[in-house]
Parts: structure tokens; C-alpha cells; sequence
């Protein structure tokens, strides 16, 4: 105890330094637990649990086209992480991210199919329509809660659910593909699918949309007005009431902004991953842009980190998945353990509380010598 | 008389590290009204919490009958005896008042919760001590005074010897007040005691047996309340001699700026909150708003600045009508607002001070081009302001809401001040501040003045809204009861009249001080 | 068009509302007393996929239908409780908690199911259990009304008795008393040494309950395996439910069997040559109508009642 209060008797040593190191602290800590609870299931499950080990923890640095398909897993849970996390800065519970992302690359395979364009142009114009279909569809629940109080949680996830049906509907009717075994579109035409570039990586011009997207965001967020507006409405709503924000135009306009993302990433990874639209379910890539966010504290900037983190844990379990036959639907046990640990208030706060009236004894004590 | 209740070296440090307590000792006698005195953040309601079990000191001890207590819950102070009456009533609205007394100790029948019980329960207490309440009425539909009530007879019922009753009078009419002191020097006889916490001297001097008086978290000293004067005592809560004249020349009235018509606002459960109200409001000068809280005057400068829309009446400013526009457009055009309460409405919490500072300015040209934000104008602005203001911080970076109250408040004193307003709206400038932040900002308030704004102030604190205003009007069940052009001559016991409805002054009357 | 009308208006449509309305009835009662304890309890859905997981795997490996209904309410219960602690012990935000729980309903039970069977999404592999049907004399003789109401799974009935457990729970009861009024004004109750956190447990440890005895029923009633996202938002519509009941309990079943309507439509009109896919839109496009409406004329009344009493 004693040397703690030597060490904090460094100048410089402020109440917000001391939170920073908590929330730090806190990351590190849930991460660190949600690593080590993988490796007990491991351990409890597998049949060769040093195999599966080595798999999930280096699998996806054991080669190049691991390491590349690391960051084609990257690209679309990144822009859904940005998605939400402009929708949830807004405090708006949004969840239509998860079918925005499907039902944009429907809207992505229709006009793909049924547009021909140039090749620079046909796909952008097909990402593009994804974008703004899916904006308007994100309108739905945040005007129903603007407009009439209603849950935009509920009322976002009951157009997940309507968004998978209308899209297995206009695929299956208009674009289906009669010689293919499943109830797939029928293949894109090489004008709509987006530049490889990396030859045979599956790393497509995403990526760099995907990263110039981080930057983008950040700085709407955090150096414009309108991102600005989100953020205070976010934070208190009253608040940013009583300085003159129209609540309901702002809300709104997050969660256009952020289904509208979603939207664009669905479109890319359908265009930039397979020749054509394979999927029968939902993809799950809302929900990983709803983690991300959260691991984020809905700041843009640490989006990509958190992305990397995830999709080398994806990566890692499905090079297990396939080298020892082991599961990896786990990955989204490890998921909620590390939300749970990461937002824990409590967790650490015993040390923490120690460590604030600590300072704030000393600052006292500090004060009183100096006031004599 | 006995030693019923002890306090040892009493030390509470909040989670934010704000030292409310440091180093209380005190004692409470069997039978006794003991009064705990001291000024808005003197650590009064953080040591009631701590004796009701709701906040665990840091350091210290209790004892309760000469037994060294641990109250770690609110269940526990029961268990000792001790019960609490809180300011803010900790009534479900919902149940009936058999219920809400019940409530924690509930009768049962079998599996069932025995309702007739609850009553008959009720009505024993409410006989044993004169204390009448309707037993089966839901709590939403009764008056302040019996919601009161119903709180005395909750601890009652619980076995309380050791009644905490935090600022109990605030929400009550003098009548009330006058009764509740009559039922609380009854449980005196009946052996009770009574732990008063008030600021109201005249209140203290009339009811109390002894005092005891903090001033910054520490206690001042215990005093037999025969012995002291009501000046004694407000000198040991201050630290210094009473009333603080707050400095000022004569106004100088200039043209008027904002001018109010029949204005009305009702509320969503129909209440009329402002019946039709109109006022003139000139630069140069402070008009008070004076009044029982919720009478209408914290609702008028709401509606003034555009959150409360009107159901009746104009609002012109400069002549021009804004009873529609929207409140940035009212911002805008020139009108600041402090409002009410800093931290639901004045500050985001975990925004950083120059984050604070610029909300309301994020479309301003000065701090915002066409795409991106001037950051360095901002941050010049804030250091500015954080400089001018005195805020005691570690830099504009630092989250607001690790600074102090009286800081906080001076960061949104400062952006409101500093937005080039001509009307500014000032909704308890000063509340539960220290008087060093509350007095730099009554400086404040009145250099703008005397550089030509118009200025509303509403204070729950008479003593502020009198000596800071040059003009008072006095609200009354959301109407004007009184006007004064010139309050120099008004004395406390004649604004008292007005506050209660007792006084009024005419349509008529009140008109012609506008035009005359 | 005749052809749909024969199928809406006949005993057999009657019949399949009451069984699809037994899981969102359910999940709505969970969500009303979670509401009514103050709670924004979002975790039906991933409660209901862990109790059916967890009624086929104890069934089958028990050969005991009834220990797995035990089991899957139990582990319910336990969902319900655990949400509890990490909202109030570890202070997480409720919706935030109860989006972790919901990943672990989806994704946990998948991998559990292959950890111990070894095949991936579905669990006909398990020799699961099936929980029974009952024909209830007298009034399976009656015409029409007999076969509608009788010949139900027992978890259907259940279903409608919890009702009026519910209702005699909160408002007839001590423990109801506490928990509306936690729900309330929590400080209120802490003043008055009501167990804040005590009481908010038992209420969510309720509300996993009656999720787990939804899941259940999806899993061993409904049908008779489990399947990744078997509950196909089952819970959140219960949620969409308890949010038109006025959190009351007889509300929440008015609304649910509202909602089992749809859901029957959409089975029946799956019959008929109508693109499956947008038949099984319904349930979901009803109910964000049905929400819209509710919230319209909740808003309506609202305005209304100031306009009165001014």
C-alpha cells in the first residue's frame, strides 16, 4: 500500500490518467480471459488438443493464404463494425446491420444481373444501390422509434428476419439460376465483380475501401458537426435537446448512415468473394459489427484492431474446424465472455476504488500542506 | 436523557474522489430534535446516507445504544432503529399507501399478500401518532403533505427510534410545515429522536433542541439552540458573517428585448404549469423570478428558450414573434440558457470540457468549415474560457464529469455567457455549489448586465434572487402574483405574501408597470 | 381465394394458432414480469435455443421426457439468473448483457451440440424425447371447440395456466409487490430494506424459466429436434408482444395469440401456391405493423388525455 502511494505521487498523476489505465487494464484482462477459456474448451473437447492449440492461436500467420484470407474476413466485419458503431454512438440499438449486410448484396446481385455497365463503373454503381436501398430500409426502425416511441431494437431485428425472406423471394424468382443444385442467382458477369489485388488472395479493392472507410468515419465522428451531433445525443440526449440538436433528424440519420454501410459491405463481399449470390441465411456479420463496436467503445479508430483480433480468432478456429474437425461455433462463447468481462463496470473495481481514494487522500493531504 | 446515537471519526471519499465527510464526531440524545445544519455540499445528506446505510464510510464508526454498528444496507439502519424520511419521496406511485407502508415488511396470508392487514396495519400507526392518511388511496393521487406523512409512518412502522428527516419542509406550504412540526414534537415526547437536517435557520431556532453544524464536509460544532442566535449559527455555516451583499450599481434599463403575451403551457397530465403569463423583459437589467418551486418559473424560462411549447400565447423577440421557431433558431438569434439541472441537461458527462464547451457552437463558422471542424479555434476557445473562468481542472481534455460541481457549473456558465447572447435564461445558477464558484458567478451575471443584456434569474435561494435582481416577478400556480419594478424596498416577509398567493396584484396593476 | 379462406376458417388453422402461440405467449410473459422488475430483459431468444438445447440433449440421454422439460427450465432459470448477475454484480448494461447471453444462445448451443454429437446444426442424431399430448375429456367430444382446444401439447396448456400464475404473482402476491415495485421506484424499495438485487434476480430468474419453457416446447413439442436458430425469432416476437400487453399478463396473451395468428397464416398459406418466402415474412411484417399501430394509438391517447384536462 505504502509504495502504491509512492508511486502515485508522481506528478502528472491525474484521476483521468488512472481511468485510462483501467479501461486498458479492463481490455487486456477480457481478452486475455476469453483467450484462456478457448484453450479449457480445447482442452475439454478436443480429440488432439495441442493441434487444435497451435491451430487457433498461429494457424492464421502459418502461411500466406491464411494470413490472406485473415484480411478477406477483415474487410466486411471492419465496415460493419463502423456501421454500428455510428449507430450505437447515436445510443440507438439498432440491429438491422446483420440484414442490411444480406439484403445488400441482394440489391447487389440484382443490379449486377440486370445492369450492363462498364467494368470500372458496374460495380460501384451496384455497391452504390445496396447503400442507399439499405440507408432507406434502416429508416424503419429509427423512425418508429422518432415518430412513435416503438423499440428500434425489436423493430430493427423484425426486419432482419423480413429482409431474409424478401431477399430468398426476389432472388429465388427473378435471379435464380435453374441449373444450379441450390437456390442461387445466376452468375455475376465479370464487369460487376470488384478488382482482386492480390492474384488469388480473395483480397479484393474492399480492403482499401474498407481502410479508407476507418478514416473517413473517425474524422466524421470526430472532427465534423454532424458526428458530432451523434455523439452528444448519444451521450445525453437532453442535452444535446437543450443546446439546439434536432434529436429525432440526427437518430435518424445515424442509423441511415449506418444501414447503409452495412449495406455497401454486403454488396462487396458478395461481389468481391463468390460469382454469385450462395447465401440461404443470414451471414452474421451484423452481429460481428455489434461486438467490434462494443470492443471498440464505439470509437472508429480502434474498429480495426478489433476486427483483426476477431477475424484472427475466426481464422484460427476454422483452420482448427478443419484440421482436427473441432467446431468452431465456440469462437461466439469467447465473444460474449470478453463483451461481459470488457464492460463489466465492476470488474477491477474493488482496485480501483482502492487506487482512486488513495489519490484523492493525497491530494488532500497535498492541499492542506500547501493552504497550511 | 441518553446517548442514543454516536458518530466517530466519520470519513467518506466517492468514487470520483470527491471528499464529502471528513473526520465528523457527533452525538444524538434519546428524545431529542437534533438539527444538522450547513450549506448546499457541507456533506449533510452524505452523512445521513451514511448513517441510513445508503453510502459505507471510508473510514469511522457508528454506534447506535452504545453498540458499534456496521451499516452496510438500509436493512440494516432498520434494524437498528433508525428510519429516514428522504427529500425526494421514496414512494412507489403506483401502490396504495397501505402498501408503500407495508412494503418491506409485508403481512401474509398464506401465500397471498394480506391487503386488509396492510391497511389495518396503516390505520394503527396513523391513530397511535396523529398522523391521518387514506390508507387505501393509491400514492400518485395524494397531496405533498400526506406523501410526507406516509414517509413518518413507513419508519414508524418498522420499529424506527431514530427518525433522519432530510430537508423535509422544501416541498411543504406553511400550513404543512406547520404540522408536520406539530406531529414531529409529539414523536419527541413519545421518546423519538429526531435527526433534522435544514438549512432554514427560523426553522431550526422554532422546532429544534440542539444543533449541530458542518461547513465543508468537517463539523463546525454542536450547540444547545436556546443558546445560539439564527446568526450564530448561519456564521458557523458560512464561515463569515451573513448575508452576502452581492455588489452592484444601479441598473441602467434599456430597450425591450423580449416581450411575453398570455403565454400558457400545459403539461402532458393536463396541469397548467404557466397560465397566462406576460412580461416585459429590457436590456441592461435582472429580472428575478421569485416563488414556491414548481410555480411556474423554472417552466417560463423553459418556454422562453423553446424546450416547453406554449399552448397559448406569443414570445417576441425584438419585436419579431418566435413562438415557433425551434430552439436553435432561438439560440441563434441570441438567447443562453443555464439550465435547471447541469448534469442531465447542462454538460454530457463523459464528454471532455472542450467537447462541453462546444456543444451549441458546432455550427458556427468561427468553429467549423464547410467539412471539417477549426480545431484549433476550438481548443483556443476552451483554453480561453477555462482561463477566464477560473475552472479548476487539469486541462480542457479532462472528462467534465471529474470535476467538481461548482466547476462544472462555471463550464457551462462559461459557454452560455460567452455565446454573444442578448437574453440570457438563468435556472438556478448557484445550486449545490461551493460559495466560491457561486459567487464568481453572480459577479458574473451582474458585469453582463451592466454591459446590456437582458437577464432572467430563477433561484430556489430568496436571498440570491433578491440580491442579484433588479426587477422581481413573483409566480404563484403558474401566474404572476406580483411585480416589482424596483426591489429595493421589498422586504422578505412582503415577497413571502406574494410567494403564497396570500398577496396578489391585479392584471391591471401588473400591466401598467409595463407601460408605465 | 376461397381455397385460402376454407384454410383460415376451418378447426385445423383454429388448432395451430394455439400451438404456435405457446412460445411467444411465453417469451411475452418473461418479458412483462422482467419489465414489470424494471428490467430490459432482451435475452428471450437466446434463452429459449439453450432450453431446447438443453431439453433434447437431457431427454435423450435420460430417456425421460419430463427430465428433460426439468432440464431445459432449469438451465432456463440459470440463464435468467445469470443475466441477473452480470447486470447488477458486474454492472452491464441490460441490453449490452443480454446481447452476449443471446450470442451464446445461438452459438453456444451449436457447438455444444457438435462437441457432443459430432454433427454440425441439427440434432436428429439424439434419440430426443417428445414432451406429451393431452386429450382432455369432455371437451375433446365437444364439436369443433373439441378439436381445437383438445389434443394439445401439455406445455401449450401450461402455457395458458402461467398466465394467471403470472398475473396471481404480481399482483396478489408479497413477492409481486416487490417486484413492481423495484420495477417502480427501486429506491423506494432499498430504502425500505426491500433486497433490490434479490428481488430483480427472482424476477429475471422467472422470466429464464418461462423462456426455458418455451424453448422447450420449440424443441420437444413443436418439433422434435433441436436446429441452429430454431426459435426463428419466436422470442423477440414475444418481446414485440409483452410491448402492446401493457405489461400485463392477460395483455401479453391477447397479443401473442394475435401474433399465432400470423405465424398459423403463414404456415397454411405456405400450403397453397403462394411464394413460400414471402408467406414467411408475415409474422415479422405484422408484427412491425402491429408495433407501429399500438405505438400510433398508445401516442393518440396520450395526447388526447392532455387535451382533456386542459
Amino acid at each position: 500500500m505504502d509504495k502504491l502511494k509512492v508511486r502515485l505521487r508522481r506528478p502528472g498523476m491525474t484521476q483521468e490518467t488512472l481511468e485510462k489505465r483501467f479501461s486498458m487494464l479492463r481490455t487486456g484482462l477480457a481478452v486475455s480471459i476469453g483467450i484462456a477459456l478457448s484453450i479449457i474448451i480445447i482442452l475439454i473437447v478436443s480429440d488432439d488438443p495441442a493441434l487444435s492449440i497451435k491451430y487457433l492461436l498461429i494457424g492464421p500467420v502459418m502461411n500466406l493464404n491464411n494470413f490472406y484470407s485473415l484480411f478477406t474476413m477483415w474487410i466486411p466485419i471492419v465496415i460493419t463494425g463502423l456501421a454500428v458503431c455510428i449507430m450505437f454512438s447515436a445510443n440507438q440499438f439498432n440491429l438491422f446491420a446483420e440484414g442490411a449486410f444480406f439484403f445488400g448484396a441482394v440489391v447487389a446481385s440484382g443490379v449486377a444481373l440486370s445492369v450492363n455497365l462498364p467494368a470500372g463503373i458496374h460495380p460501384v454503381v451496384c455497391v452504390l444501390a445496396a447503400a442507399a436501398v439499405c440507408g432507406l430500409m434502416g429508416a424503419i426502425p429509427a423512425l418508429m422509434r422518432h415518430k412513435l416511441g416503438a423499440s428500434e431494437m425489436v423493430a430493427s431485428l423484425m426486419l432482419n428476419y423480413a429482409v431474409l425472406q424478401l431477399g430468398l423471394f426476389i432472388i429465388s424468382y427473378f435471379f435464380r439460376d435453374a441449373n444450379a443444385g441450390s437456390v442461387a442467382s445466376r452468375k455475376y458477369p465479370e464487369s460487376a465483380k470488384l478488382l482482386e489485388l492480390i492474384p488469388r488472395s480473395n483480397i479484393h479493392v474492399g480492403l482499401i475501401v474498407a481502410v479508407v472507410l476507418v478514416v473517413l468515419v473517425y474524422f466524421f465522428m470526430y472532427h465534423t458537426r454532424w458526428g458530432y451531433e451523434i455523439r452528444l445525443v448519444g451521450q445525453n440526449e437532453k442535452f444535446a435537446k437543450y443546446t439546439g440538436v434536432s434529436i429525432g433528424a440526427v437518430t435518424v440519420f445515424s442509423q441511415v448512415l449506418g444501414s447503409a454501410l452495412a449495406g455497401g459491405a454486403g454488396a462487396m463481399e458478395t461481389l468481391g468473394l463468390y460469382s454469385r449470390f450462395s447465401y440461404t441465411s443470414l451471414t452474421g456479420h451484423g452481429w460481428d459489427g455489434v461486438t467490434l463496436a462494443i470492443l471498440a467503445g464505439r470509437n472508429p479508430k480502434y474498429i480495426p484492431l478489433a476486427a483483426l483480433f476477431l477475424a484472427y480468432l475466426r481464422k484460427g478456429a476454422d483452420l482448427m474446424s478443419m484440421k482436427t474437425g473441432m467446431q468452431t461455433d465456440f469462437v461466439s462463447i469467447i465473444q460474449a465472455v470478453i463483451l461481459v468481462f470488457l464492460l463489466a463496470e465492476q470488474f477491477l473495481s474493488r482496485y480501483r476504488q482502492k487506487k482512486t481514494y488513495a489519490l484523492s487522500k493525497q491530494l488532500e493531504t497535498a492541499r492542506e500542506e500547501m493552504g497550511g | 436523557m441518553s446517548e442514543i446515537l454516536r458518530v466517530e471519526h466519520l470519513m467518506k471519499v466517492y468514487g470520483n474522489g470527491v471528499m464529502a465527510n471528513k473526520d465528523i464526531n457527533f452525538t444524538a440524545e434519546k428524545g431529542e430534535i437534533h438539527a444538522i445544519c450547513g450549506e448546499n455540499g457541507a456533506g449533510k445528506s452524505t452523512l445521513m446516507k451514511m448513517l441510513y446505510g445508503i453510502e459505507q464510510p471510508s473510514e469511522g464508526d457508528i454506534y447506535v445504544k452504545g453498540e458499534k454498528v456496521h451499516l452496510t444496507s438500509s436493512a440494516k439502519a432498520i434494524e437498528h432503529s433508525i428510519g429516514m424520511v428522504h427529500q425526494h419521496f421514496m414512494l412507489v406511485p403506483s401502490l396504495t399507501v397501505a402498501e408503500n407502508v407495508v412494503l418491506g415488511v409485508e403481512p401474509k396470508r398464506g401465500i397471498k399478500f394480506d391487503a386488509k392487514e396492510a391497511v389495518r396495519l396503516t390505520e394503527e400507526i396513523a391513530q397511535k401518532y396523529n398522523l391521518s392518511v387514506p390508507a387505501k388511496e393509491k400514492v400518485e393521487n395524494i397531496s405533498v403533505g400526506l406523501k410526507q406523512r406516509v414517509e413518518i409512518i413507513k419508519a414508524l412502522l418498522k420499529g424506527a427510534e431514530i427518525l433522519i428527516l432530510d430537508e423535509p419542509t422544501t416541498v411543504l406550504t406553511p400550513q404543512e410545515t406547520e404540522e408536520l412540526f406539530v406531529e414531529l414534537k409529539h414523536l419527541r415526547d413519545e421518546g423519538h429522536t429526531i435527526l433534522f437536517i435544514s438549512h432554514k435557520l427560523y426553522e431550526v431556532k422554532k422546532l429544534c433542541d440542539r444543533v449541530t453544524v458542518m461547513r465543508g464536509g468537517r463539523m463546525i460544532a454542536t450547540k444547545n439552540v436556546s443558546e445560539v442566535s439564527e446568526a450564530d449559527i448561519s456564521r458557523m455555516m458560512v464561515g463569515r458573517d451573513v448575508v452576502e451583499v452581492i455588489e452592484k450599481d444601479r441598473a441602467v434599463p434599456g430597450d425591450t428585448v423580449l416581450k411575453l403575451s398570455g403565454v400558457t403551457c400545459v403539461n402532458s397530465s393536463g396541469r397548467k404549469l404557466l397560465d397566462n403569463v406576460s412580461l416585459n423583459v429590457r436590456k441592461g437589467v435582472i429580472l428575478g423570478l421569485a416563488g414556491v418551486e414548481g410555480n411556474g418559473q423554472h417552466e417560463l424560462l423553459e418556454a422562453i428558450a423553446g424546450i416547453e411549447k406554449l399552448t397559448a400565447g406569443t414570445i417576441q423577440f425584438h419585436g419579431r414573434d418566435i413562438t415557433n421557431d425551434s430552439i436553435r433558431a432561438r439560440r441563434e438569434a441570441g438567447v443562453s440558457h443555464i439550465p435547471e439541472d447541469r448534469m442531465a441537461e447542462g454538460t454530457a458527462k463523459k464528454f471532455s470540457i472542450t467537447n462541453n464547451i462546444l456543444a451549441g457552437r458546432q455550427r458556427n463558422p468561427r468553429y467549423t468549415g464547410k467539412v471539417l471542424f477549426k480545431m484549433k479555434e476550438i481548443r483556443a476557445e476552451a483554453d480561453t474560457l477555462v482561463r477566464e473562468y477560473q475552472v479548476k481542472c487539469s486541462g480542457r481534455e479532462q472528462e467534465i464529469g471529474m470535476l467538481s460541481g461548482g466547476n462544472i457549473q462555471k463550464v457551462v456558465v462559461a459557454r452560455e455567457f460567452s455565446a454573444g447572447p442578448e437574453v440570457i435564461l438563468v435556472d438556478q445558477p448557484t445550486r449545490g455549489i461551493d460559495i466560491g464558484a457561486a459567487t464568481f458567478i453572480r459577479n458574473r451575471l451582474v458585469q453582463l448586465r451592466d454591459e446590456g443584456k437582458a437577464i432572467l434569474v430563477n433561484s430556489a435561494d430568496l436571498n440570491e434572487v433578491l440580491g442579484l435582481s433588479d426587477s422581481l416577478a413573483v409566480f404563484h400556480n403558474g401566474r404572476i402574483t406580483g411585480y416589482f419594478e424596483d426591489t429595493s424596498a421589498l422586504t422578505e416577509e412582503e415577497l413571502g405574501l406574494y410567494m403564497l398567493g396570500i398577496k396578489k396584484q391585479t392584471a391591471e396593476e401588473i400591466e401598467e408597470k409595463f407601460h408605465g | 381465394m376461397n381455397e385460402v379462406l376454407e384454410l383460415v376458417f376451418s378447426t385445423s388453422f383454429a388448432f395451430s394458432v394455439l400451438r404456435l402461440t405457446t412460445p411467444i405467449l411465453l417469451a411475452a410473459l418473461a418479458s412483462v414480469i422482467s419489465e414489470r422488475a424494471g428490467i430490459g430483459n432482451i435475452t428471450m431468444e437466446g434463452t429459449m435455443l439453450i432450453s431446447a438445447f438443453m431439453g433434447v440433449v437431457v431427454s435423450a440421454y435420460t430417456g425421460s421426457a419430463w427430465l428433460g422439460f426439468l432440464g431445459g427450465v432449469v438451465i432456463g432459470g440459470l440463464t435468467g439468473w445469470l443475466l441477473s448477475y452480470i447486470i447488477f454484480k458486474l454492472q452491464v448494461n441490460d441490453i449490452l448483457a443480454g446481447i452476449a447471453i443471446n450470442l451464446i444462445g445461438s452459438g453456444g448451443t451449436v457447438f455444444l451440440l457438435f462437441a457432443l454429437t459430432g454433427v454440425r446444426g441439427i440434432s436428429t442424431s439424439l434419440s430426443s424425447k417428445v414432451m406429451p399430448s393431452i386429450d382432455i375429456p369432455f371437451i375433446r367430444d365437444i364439436p369443433i371447440l373439441g378439436e381445437i382446444l383438445s389434443g394439445h401439447n401439455i406445455i401449450t396448456y401450461l402455457s395458458f395456466v402461467t398466465v394467471i400464475v403470472i398475473w396471481f404473482l404480481l399482483f396478489k402476491t408479497a413477492l409481486g409487490l416487490r417486484i413492481r415495485s423495484v420495477g417502480e421506484n427501486p429506491d423506494a424499495a432499498k430504502s425500505v430494506g426491500v433486497n433490490v438485487y434479490k428481488t430483480k434476480s427472482i424476477a429475471l430468474t422467472i422470466a429464464g424459466v418461462l423462456s426455458g419453457m418455451g424453448g422447450v416446447y420449440m424443441s420437444m413439442g413443436y418439433v422434435s429436434w433441436f436446429a441452429k436458430d430454431l426459435t426463428a425469432g419466436r422470442g423477440w416476437i414475444g418481446i414485440a408482444a409483452a410491448a402492446m400487453s401493457g405489461m400485463h399478463p392477460v395483455g401479453a396473451m391477447v397479443a401473442s395469440v394475435f401474433f399465432g395468428i400470423a405465424d398459423a397464416a403463414a404456415n397454411t398459406l405456405q400450403t397453397i401456391n403462394l411464394p413460400s418466402q414471402l408467406v414467411l415474412m408475415i409474422p415479422y411484417v405484422v408484427t412491425l405493423i402491429a408495433m407501429c399501430v399500438y405505438a400510433y394509438f398508445r401516442l393518440q391517447r396520450k395526447k388526447k388525455l392532455a387535451r382533456k384536462k386542459a
